[in-house]
């Protein structure tokens, strides 16, 4: 069986499965967060800054950033080898995309924890 | 049980055109959810740019929140928070088809209906939020 060397994980099964925590975890958390905006709606920035002192709520940030790279990996990758069939052209985009989403991924990283 | 061989017919119809061919409500909603998410990739470094300026300091806070009270800008973040509501609610149908519902032809269209139903009536309630 030939296996694509640029897939997440090397397995579909595995990519899919990621895909899929990763989907219910951002959207949970999503909801989450737009419920607790709904009934303590925040308007000034001491609060808001406040809000993200908690280490709680840092690490529930930090992991719907990385659920976002992952989840945006796997949807980028399946779209790119259905329609670019190019090889070296996939191949330098999906480079460009890795470049991307790594570097939101630090970026990330340090707004929530570099301030 | 014999197989019955049918000659091969000449000059078949080949219509490969995606422009020219009907597509069914389901291919629509699949492409959407694919054209939503990239959307949405491309939209991460606004986000981060929102969410690190929004923290930084209480003027950045108050110029952010100037600039997304400019109505450009609030249709710009309407459209974005439809595509993702519009992917959301795509995904959540792949949730349920993963658990073996709603698979068949009919049900398939049924579900492809209700996202874009959904969808329009949550980027509706959205846009008059927004306003």
């Amino acid at each position: 069986m030939v296996k694509s060397v640029s897939s997440l994980t090397q397995s579909g099964v595995r990519d899919f499965l990621l895909q899929r925590v990763s989907a219910a975890y951002m959207a949970i958390f999503l909801l989450g967060f737009v419920c607790y905006l709904f009934f303590d709606p925040i308007t000034d920035f001491y609060s808001w800054h406040l809000l993200f002192e908690s280490v709680f709520i840092k690490a529930a940030v930090f992991f719907f950033f990385l659920s976002l790279m992952i989840h945006a990996w796997i949807g980028v990758w399946m779209v790119a080898t259905d329609y670019l069939k190019d090889n070296i052209l996939r191949l330098m985009f999906l480079i460009l995309v890795m470049g991307i989403l790594l570097v939101s991924l630090v970026w990330a990283v340090a707004i929530l924890w570099g301030r | 049980m014999a197989v019955e061989v049918q000659p091969p017919r000449k000059a078949r119809p080949v219509n490969l055109n995606l422009m020219t061919i009907h597509q069914p409500v389901t291919a629509v909603v699949s492409i959407l959810h694919r054209l939503s998410g990239m959307i949405l990739f491309l939209c991460i470094p606004l986000l981060l740019w929102l969410f690190g300026a929004s923290l930084s300091s209480p003027d950045s806070f108050a110029s952010i929140h100037t600039w997304l009270s400019k109505i450009s800008v609030k249709f710009m973040i309407w459209v974005i928070l439809s595509a993702l509501i519009y992917h959301g609610f795509a995904g959540i149908r792949h949730f349920i088809m993963d658990f073996g519902f709603g698979e068949s032809l009919k049900s398939g269209r049924i579900g492809a209906c209700l996202v874009i139903l959904f969808s329009l009536i949550f980027a509706v309630f959205l846009g008059i939020r927004l306003w």
